[in-house]
């Protein structure tokens, strides 16, 4: 059959869209396997998605470095364009694995947050039970304060099982009175010498809202 | 410091794998440099451990992405097996084999990127006052970035031949801007685990598939005329100029590749011949891997991966002076053993491809080399790349069919790229 010029153009045409629409679907609904932490090893060279929190972060020229944990498990994750993420982001990314310098890591094609650090509040329970997961973490606690000083307060759960002291800066001016039930934006540190956790304001995003 | 017998080592070594990498399509000079960074231990090792080590293996790195914007015009000449950087000189250099002139292409090609690095080494100084303090060129270039982009695609689209082709140009340059905003989110996976980009098969069905089919379709191809190695080649100031100046403004620009300095190098230059347009887009090439190892040093930044590699290998002391700092020397110095060599490979390949090219018929090599790029575009990307070549072969049959420029394709990088600035 002889197909004339014009014709031509409108099957291409009709094709191209078509092919458009398929990859489109394709990027939908084929999504590369998504592994654990500790599983990346075994898909050196293979493109995955890991999910994870966000536990360090920082930039070298254009690229950022991101290290994200799940469990005890920790893994870099190498940004080439950059990222905008925070300590405490649980967020998916998806790229190749590889091994550089003895450690596994993974080149990102997409970081994407789920959640971001601040978006949901957890209790204090649930960070008294899984600390691990949060260590050098931003978390969103909410609770009740107990204690208050000028450069801290001690935060409880309201049968005042768990308790965790919160240091600020003097320079912050705490509305937050005694009993007051309160949401705290910190970063979870562990200080080895005293083998105890803290919640540290000390970001610009950090800070004490006074919820009732 | 390295001697220099050992730098020269380096430097012949890094060529020969920029000679592989550019012989070979689809496989890009970043991949041997990282594959050289996660050896780098053991190499430095071989050669002298410690800090001189390592600097004699970025060394070798900028060797190799040197020679390699000189080799691989031969693929996209014989072989219509474009990469991204070579996608524009595919048609020129294609059109220059059916008369042919396949040798010219490939001796054109060669002495556009010599000349540009000579050219680069005398705009070195200047371009390191302009971009470096105290003008700080760079961070002002930055800003402009997206609208630099939008120009040029606006340029190229209006100054089609008439506003039905500029509607049409517009079309296949949306369509074409579409399809590389998706190629993003297609997983890519290699059977080998080799790595990959979906950018080969997109950029091989752009502009490779719709040459290659049509060169399936034709007849014979003429002897090609293979002049002597050491005669004399011929390229002109403005081309040349030109070339080095887009090459040297996407060196400074973050996800900008050379692939858009050669857009930026045609911009306005619809008058030209074949001839000066292969000379041209190959010193952009050329040029961009050049002055991306100045802005390496001047700004800190990493233009390319080859760049990202060489940043990981050694301490990068800012160029703030007037002279480069000592690892700058050595690099450049290692640049230009490369491009010496690069020069004389280059046409020495092209004269024995230009004598083999015609042993087959060439639908039949066409043929072959499709079934070739088939299989490369199988080894490193799988069938999402086998899928991606053919939905670009069909985008790229539409762009030829209604007789627009081929560079309204090339929406395929630009767009992506404006988006992501302007995100």
């Amino acid at each position: 059959m002889d197909v004339s010029g014009t014709n031509k153009r409108y099957v291409y045409l009709a094709a191209a869209l078509a092919g458009l629409a398929g990859l489109y679907a394709l990027g939908c609904y084929v999504q590369p396997p998504q592994v654990g932490i500790t599983d990346v090893q075994e898909h050196e060279g293979e493109t995955v998605s890991v999910v994870g929190r966000v536990v360090d972060a920082y930039q070298t020229g254009e690229a950022s470095i991101i290290t994200i944990c799940r469990g005890d498990a920790r893994l870099m994750v190498f940004v080439p364009g950059g990222c905008a993420v925070h300590y405490g982001d649980q967020v998916e990314v998806e790229g190749t694995v590889q091994r550089y310098q003895g450690r596994w890591e993974i080149v990102a094609d997409r970081v994407e947050t789920l959640r971001s650090w601040d978006a949901v509040s957890i209790p204090l329970w649930e960070l008294a039970s899984h600390y691990n997961d949060y260590v050098d973490t931003n978390v969103n606690v909410t609770g009740y304060i107990s204690r208050l000083y000028d450069s801290s307060f001690y935060l409880t759960d309201v049968q005042q099982q768990y308790s965790v002291q919160v240091r600020h800066p003097r320079s912050i001016n705490l509305s937050a009175r005694r009993h007051d039930q309160v949401a705290v934006r910190a970063r979870l540190t562990y200080t080895p010498d005293t083998m105890s956790l803290y919640l540290d304001i000390c970001e610009e995003a950090h800070g004490v809202t006074v919820l009732g | 410091m390295p001697g220099l017998l050992l730098l020269a080592g380096c430097a012949l070594l890094g060529a020969a794998i920029g000679c592989l990498t550019g012989l070979i399509p689809g496989l890009h000079v970043n991949t041997m440099a990282l594959l050289l960074l996660s050896l780098s231990g053991v190499l430095a090792g071989v050669l002298g451990g410690g800090a001189g080590g390592l600097l004699l293996v970025a060394v070798t790195v900028a060797a190799a992405s040197m020679v390699h914007t000189f080799v691989n015009i031969i693929p996209a000449t014989f072989l219509g097996a474009p990469e991204e950087d070579t996608a524009l000189v595919l048609l020129p250099a294609h059109v220059l084999l059916r008369e042919g002139r396949g040798y010219e292409a490939v001796r054109l090609s060669a002495a556009g990127s010599a000349a540009a690095v000579g050219l680069g080494f005398l705009l070195l100084i200047p371009f390191r006052l302009l971009m470096g303090p105290p003008l700080n060129g760079y961070s002002l270039m930055i800003d402009v970035v997206p609208w630099v982009l939008v120009a040029v695609a606006l340029v190229m689209v209006g100054t089609e031949k008439s506003p039905r082709h500029v509607a049409l140009a517009a079309g296949v340059f949306l369509l074409a801007g579409i399809y590389g905003l998706l190629l993003d989110a297609v997983p890519v996976s290699s059977p080998f685990n080799l790595p990959g980009s979906l950018l080969f098969p997109a950029l091989v069905g752009l502009f490779g598939v719709p040459t290659l089919l049509h060169a399936m379709r034709s007849g014979p191809l003429p002897e090609q005329q293979a002049g002597e190695v050491g005669a004399e080649v011929e390229c002109g100031l403005p081309e040349t100029g030109r070339g080095v100046l887009a090459g040297s403004l996407v060196s400074v620009l973050p996800g900008v590749t050379a692939a858009v300095g050669t857009i930026l190098a045609l911009t306005g230059s619809k008058t030209w011949s074949r001839e000066r347009v292969v000379v041209a887009l190959s010193a952009v090439n050329t040029a961009t891997a050049f002055f991306v190892l100045a802005v390496l040093f001047i700004t800190g930044q990493a233009r390319s991966g080859t760049a990202m590699v060489m940043r990981e290998l050694v301490a990068v002391e800012t160029w703030s002076g007037m002279l480069p700092p000592p690892a700058c020397c050595l690099a450049l110095a290692a640049v230009m053993v490369a491009a010496v060599v690069g020069f004389y490979v280059t046409l020495y390949l092209g004269r024995w491809a230009a004598s083999r090219v015609t042993a087959l018929p060439y639908p039949l090599l066409a043929t072959a080399s499709l079934a070739f790029i088939l299989l490369l575009v199988v080894l490193f990307t799988f069938w999402q790349g086998v899928l991606v070549l053919l939905v670009g072969a069909v985008v790229g049959l539409l762009c030829l069919e209604v007789r627009v420029r081929r560079s309204a394709l090339m929406g395929v990088l630009m767009v992506p790229i404006v988006v992501s600035y302007l995100a």
